[in-house]
């Protein structure tokens, strides 16, 4: 276990071989499909490796099996506690769970920058998934070390105390659970790689298909694929479980690009003192209110007084 | 063109010898059968009824040989009555059926397969990451239980991320005690006061505060308790080093 353990060194990562795509379908040909349900595909994907633009050879894909302790992983994200969140513009309701960090949601009284509630939930699973993020960084900067090096300098925009784990590339993270997303882009990211491991037990399909490319990643058991999931309009296709005990789950690592306005920790705790201060005030003078916006505490104050 | 273990030689008869058998109860996957075959060749005899030239073993194999436009196939020959054909048909197909896979040795005999020797052993690589998938599921890794409820502020869960990357395999101890996490808040530079109104009171507070927090060009309600508390007593107040 211990030498497992000792796995999250970049040089133990093994070496991948290169392979190349044409893309067949520009950006805005393929932001068309967004909404769309992803077909029942074939993998083209099946190999192991680090995938090209085969004119520009620039990287766009690696898919590399996951390094580390497997087994833990997979029993943290098995005892993740999930909840149904419908995404509003796909008309879709995905079975998921975010962890790492979140950006402020004042709409939602989220007044400051925070750790995800799984953390506090399910300590032990929140600290397992946040692990992960640090070996998968490092299969980035092996991999495709100009990408690292860009998203590092997108990342030093994000307060060290908001990455996911030290040094990550990520600030956050979910767990979906046999989601066959419809095409979309992760627009809510800063455009940088983001990582996709995949646990699954007998359950068919569920491949990831990126249209710009013609491609779709087999996503087997124990996979990890990497790539720009802002920029490529991407989707997952169908699934097909072969019996009850079925799943299949992926683990999304990226940055969200409002984690940037988050300020050090001990800043955001006041921030966060001060606008409840302002929402008890807010509170009781609507509560205190009128229809016609008489202030009744005003009211009963100088009635006192005349008293 | 047959392709028959050479020891089989003494046992090979043409197909045309043989029937299958009449309402075989066994639905068997002949494909499975044909990548075998044409992988391995016969290794093992089909068996037949000697009176008849039933197949009472093999019937999916005799299949898989014509597919494979072989002429003949080695048979053992077996002198029983039809009931007793019958039986050990049920028998043969049964007894496999009844038996399990240890699944770290099927594990270890299917991984370091190449492609076609993998391909005629009958799995997919899906089949072969569903093993292992139950095999992760039944390893005992002591995820240590849930701590329903327990407050971990980002620099403990920082701080105990940092000591489980340092060494401890499986993160089991990283979460604080209550204890600890008491003696963290005890031995930390801020402590919390909280005050509790009933809701007539605390209109009338949060009211207080906020124009003393104006008048005097205070920050905070921290900022107007502790004003209050040095005009009220007269003392200064301390720094915060």
């Amino acid at each position: 276990m211990q030498q497992e353990r000792t796995f999250q060194v970049k040089s133990d990562l093994a070496e991948l071989p290169d392979f190349y795509l044409k893309e067949v379908k520009t950006r805005d040909e393929a932001e068309e499909l967004v909404g769309q349900t992803v077909p029942d595909l074939e993998a083209t994907i099946t190999e192991y490796g680090i995938y090209r633009d085969a004119e520009s050879k620039e990287p766009l894909l690696i898919y590399a099996p996951f390094v580390g302790d497997l087994a833990r992983y997979r029993k943290a994200i098995l005892n993740v506690p999930m909840s149904a969140t419908p995404r509003g513009q796909l008309g879709f309701t995905n079975i998921s769970r975010t962890f790492g960090m979140a950006p402020r949601k004042p709409q939602h009284r989220m007044e400051t920058c925070r750790i995800t509630t799984l953390a506090t939930e399910e300590p032990a699973v929140h600290m397992a998934l946040v692990d992960v993020a640090k070996t998968l960084s490092q299969m980035v900067e092996k991999y495709v070390p100009e990408q690292f090096a860009h998203d590092t300098v997108v990342m030093e925009q994000v307060e060290e105390d908001w990455r996911i784990s030290e040094k990550s590339l990520w600030t956050s993270g979910v767990v979906n659970k046999a989601s066959a997303l419809p095409y979309h882009r992760d627009r809510s990211n800063f455009e940088t790689w983001s990582a996709m491991p995949v646990i699954r037990k007998e359950m068919r399909g569920g491949m990831l298909n990126i249209p710009a490319w013609n491609a779709t990643v087999a996503c087997r058991d124990g996979s990890v694929t990497i790539f720009n999931g802002f920029r490529y309009v991407h989707g997952v296709t169908p699934m097909k479980p072969l019996n009850k005990k079925a799943y299949r789950y992926s683990v999304v690592y990226y940055a969200l690009r409002g984690m940037k306005d988050c300020h050090t920790t001990a800043l955001e705790q006041a921030r966060g003192r001060e606008k409840r201060m302002q929402r008890e005030e807010d509170f009781i003078n609507k509560q205190y209110q009128t229809k016609d916006g008489v202030n009744l505490l005003k009211v009963l104050k100088s009635s006192d007084v005349d008293a | 063109m047959s392709k028959i273990a050479d020891s089989l030689s003494g046992l090979v008869v043409p197909l045309s010898e043989l029937k299958l058998l009449s309402k075989n109860p066994r639905k068997g996957n002949v494909g499975a059968v044909v990548k075998s075959y044409s992988t391995f060749g016969q290794l093992k005899p089909i068996v037949a009824r000697k009176a008849t030239g039933e197949i009472i073993a093999g019937n999916h194999q005799f299949l898989a040989a014509q597919e494979l436009g072989w002429s003949e196939i080695a048979v053992v020959w077996a002198d029983i009555d039809e009931k007793s054909a019958r039986a050990y048909a049920v028998a043969d197909n049964r007894t496999g059926e009844l038996a399990e896979w240890d699944v770290n040795a099927l594990i270890e005999s299917l991984q370091d397969l190449d492609t076609a020797l993998f391909d005629a052993a009958g799995f997919s690589l899906d089949e072969l990451d569903d093993l292992k998938a139950i095999l992760d599921e039944q390893a005992e890794i002591d995820l240590f239980p849930p701590r329903k409820g327990s407050a971990l502020p980002i620099d403990v869960v920082r701080a105990t991320n940092a000591a489980n990357l340092e060494g401890n395999p499986a993160g089991i101890d990283y979460a604080p005690s209550y204890q600890e996490r008491l003696e963290k808040y005890m031995g930390s530079a801020v402590r919390s006061i909280v005050v509790s109104l009933p809701l007539t009171k605390f209109a009338w507070a949060i009211e207080c505060l906020a124009e003393l927090r104006k008048q005097n060009d205070l920050e905070t309600n921290t900022d107007v308790f502790v004003w209050m508390l040095s005009n009220a007593t007269g003392k200064d107040i301390p720094s915060e080093e």
